[in-house]
């Protein structure tokens, strides 16, 4: 444990040392706030008290965001070769992916965190239903650590950023969007697979205020698959090498 | 490549015992609701319904097969209730599944018994295809049956399926008196309203100049006289209240014609009977900022409709917290009367509704200009109470209840051409009003369940601006004041470290 805490330390600093943790929170923050108060639908042109609006923006920044964040995670150590040097420590491979993933989890919280400011003006001028939007929180937080398992993986398997931040976007935009729309003109098995596959049906459930078992364990199976596939890879290519 | 291979098969076998979970977690209902309002759960009304099933149900779904997902969601959300209905009805209901396209046979039966196929725009292999599609239901209790055609998404099924059943199982349904003799509304006119009872009521009309036993009914109504009412009526009223009886009553205190611009006041005895019960209805028109609009055929170059607010058709949103009210948010009131207490405290009076704090009165006659500028001298009277219930000894001894609101035409529908809807919660209003002085919980809570909106606060607008851009440029300046802070930081440590001597 402490080895992942020490890890996800090293990461945040590099993050916040880069000013790249500062550009991408204030990135996704502008691009929420604008939206979610002063432009489209936003909060006062909806008139209700609740943060759909947001969530729905942040559905979307995020899943650029995150690939952005990920796309270094492990492509720097592969490329530097820091990685074996990485490992000679008493380091196992699940600790390092743990640490990668902890870290960029961390730097996701901290950019959700000053919307609660959100939350609590919303509150000041209207009745919100608490648990919906706690849920709602919830949902983005299992997304991104979706996505970020998804981009720890993408940047095991390659030593280029930039391949590493496309191909987590190409596999990601298949989740976010594509199995969604696939859903909507399929019928009967096919349309219920596609739409079981799909993020935003499970997103959507949550954000409504609803735990469902199935939700959770969807996000948490890509969440394993992706850090246990990005294990794998770095076992072959340690091996390898 | 020996290695290689098992990697990809542990990977494999990984994936695969994940998909394996997800099939099997979609089979496994686990779900807890979270909303404030348990909007997802099932209510308490339905649960006492289902618990109170004696006889076996049988619920025959008409559903067709490969529907898109989003309906099939709808369908699976739908059955999951149905599941969550059998087991509070201790397994009283039996599920059956029709595919009426598989034969003519089927899709003829679906047809007789009221389900018709809804078009539905399905997208196939680069085509929009138009599909039939049969989404419906019957219920069956013994010999009588009832239908719901069409499955829609969301909580408004609940009471659909819960008011089905209960009318289904209902042994003899209470008697509801509605008074005529006096100009009333007509029950054609009240379509929504009888709709609405007709599930759990009997409702038939009484005359109070016959004489007939009012004891058998559970409630009794009176909407909108506008004929004297006699004492010999009062009297039966009285005698009925004695016995512990209910009555609801929407008065119009004052009225106003619209066609002619004047609003003139209503004396039918009424109010001075329910001045004796202690309340007052008050033959003044109450007028309030937050209000309702007409239209009006504006005539110039081209005659167009124009919407104005009219203040004479008050937006009523302050409720408190009662049964009658429970639920309710928004009810809109036409040529309305406030109400006042003038009885003593051996009598428990509630106050249900009142008018927006910038409301006022004007006292009848008035004359209507819709053109009129108000401004807050016009609204001196806010808060005014428009609806109360009052229950204790009103008559003898026996406990009696009494709900008054000071408007008669609130739900009124009328016929033809004029046929209006009228607000649900109008509707809801008398609905639970009934069922309150039934002394029945009748559907209450079910009526208005998943209706709850959350508005905004009424803001100013240079507040709305302030809030606006607050919150959008507040949490960039934390973030930025914490990244110069973090910058400053490290300037100052590396300077430190670059001084001489630190490095050696």
């Amino acid at each position: 444990m402490n080895q992942i805490i020490q890890i996800a330390k090293r990461e945040l600093i590099g993050f916040f040392d880069s000013l790249m943790g500062y550009v991408l929170i204030i990135m996704f923050l502008g691009f929420s706030g604008f939206f979610t108060w002063l432009y489209g639908d936003d909060i006062f042109f909806i008139g209700e008290a609740n943060l759909s609006i947001f969530f729905k923006v942040a559905y979307w920044s995020l899943f650029f965001f995150i690939p952005s964040l990920t796309m270094r995670s492990l492509t720097g150590e592969l490329k530097g070769g820091t990685l074996e040097l990485l490992l000679t420590k008493p380091i196992s491979y699940w600790q390092l992916i743990l640490g990668k993933f902890t870290s960029t989890f961390v730097l996701i919280f901290m950019a959700l965190t000053p919307s609660i400011i959100y939350y609590l003006s919303l509150w000041s001028i209207g009745s919100v239903d608490h648990p919906a939007v706690i849920l709602g929180y919830i949902g983005l937080l299992m997304m991104s650590m979706s996505y970020i398992a998804l981009g720890i993986f993408c940047s095991s398997i390659t030593e280029s950023p930039v391949i590493a931040l496309l191909s987590t976007l190409f596999i990601g935009i298949f989740f976010h969007q594509i199995f969604e729309t696939v859903a909507s003109s399929s019928l009967g098995l096919a349309g219920s697979i596609f739409s079981s596959l799909s993020m935003f049906t499970h997103f959507e459930s949550i954000s409504r205020g609803i735990f469902d078992l199935q939700d959770f364990i969807y996000f948490f199976s890509i969440i394993i698959f992706g850090l246990y596939a990005s294990k794998e890879v770095l076992v072959s290519r340690n091996l390898k090498a | 490549m020996r290695f290689k291979d098992n990697v990809v098969a542990r990977l494999i076998f990984v994936l695969s015992c994940l998909i394996i979970l997800n099939i099997l977690s979609s089979y496994v209902f686990f779900r807890v609701d979270f909303t404030a309002d348990k909007r997802y759960t099932l209510d308490k009304v339905t649960k006492r319904i289902l618990r109170e099933v004696k006889d076996p149900i049988i619920i025959t779904m008409y559903v067709s097969e490969d529907l898109p997902p989003d309906i099939s969601r709808t369908i699976r959300d739908f059955k999951h209730l149905l599941t969550e209905y059998n087991a509070h009805s201790k397994k009283r209901i039996e599920i059956e599944e029709v595919n009426p396209n598989s034969n003519e046979e089927l899709e003829m039966k679906a047809i007789e018994v009221g389900i018709h196929p809804v078009p539905l725009e399905v997208r196939e292999k680069d085509q929009v295809k138009v599909q039939k599609v049969f989404l419906g239901l019957v219920i069956q209790v013994g010999e009588k049956s009832e239908t719901i055609p069409l499955i829609q998404p969301g909580i408004a099924m609940e009471y659909n399926l819960s008011t089905l059943i209960k009318r289904l199982t209902i042994q003899d349904k209470p008697k509801v008196g509605y008074v005529i003799g006096h100009g009333e509304p007509v029950l054609a006119t009240l379509d929504q309203m009888t709709k609405e009872l007709s599930v759990l009521y009997d409702l038939k009309t009484i005359d109070l100049n016959t004489r007939m036993d009012l004891s058998e009914y559970k409630a009794i109504m009176i909407l909108s006289p506008f004929e004297e009412i006699k004492p010999r009526e009062f009297r039966r009223l009285d005698n009925y209240l004695a016995t512990g009886g209910g009555i609801f009553v929407g008065i119009d205190r004052v009225n106003g014609i619209l066609n002619h611009g004047i609003g003139v006041g209503v004396n039918t005895n009424l109010e001075t009977w329910l001045e004796e019960k202690g309340i007052l209805v008050e033959d003044a028109f109450i007028v309030d900022k937050k209000c309702s609009t007409v239209t009006v055929q504006e005539k110039s170059y081209f005659s167009y409709p124009q919407q104005y607010n009219f203040p004479y058709l008050p937006l009523i949103t302050e409720f408190s917290d009662h049964s009658i009210t429970d639920g309710i948010e928004a009810m809109i009131l036409q040529f309305a009367s406030p109400l006042k207490y003038v009885g003593d405290s051996s009598l428990v009076y509630h106050e249900l509704a009142w008018t927006s704090d910038m409301s006022g009165k004007l006292k009848a006659p008035v004359s209507f200009n819709i053109g009129q500028i108000w401004g807050p001298s016009d609204f001196l009277y806010p808060r005014q109470t428009v609806a109360a219930a009052l229950h204790g000894p009103i008559v003898s001894e026996q406990e009696a209840r009494l709900c008054v609101i000071g408007d008669g035409n609130f739900i009124v529908n009328g016929v033809g051409e004029q046929k209006i809807t009228i607000q649900a919660d109008n509707i809801n209003f008398v609905a639970n009003a009934i069922d309150w002085l039934s002394d029945d919980s009748g559907l209450m809570s079910l009526r208005t369940k998943g209706v709850q909106s959350r508005p905004l606060k009424e803001l100013t607008d240079s507040k709305v601006l302030f809030i606006k851009y607050f919150n959008f440029l507040f949490p960039l300046l934390l973030v930025v004041i914490l990244g110069l802070l973090q910058f400053r930081r490290r300037s100052k440590k590396r300077t430190r470290l670059m001084k001489n001597g630190v490095v050696k």
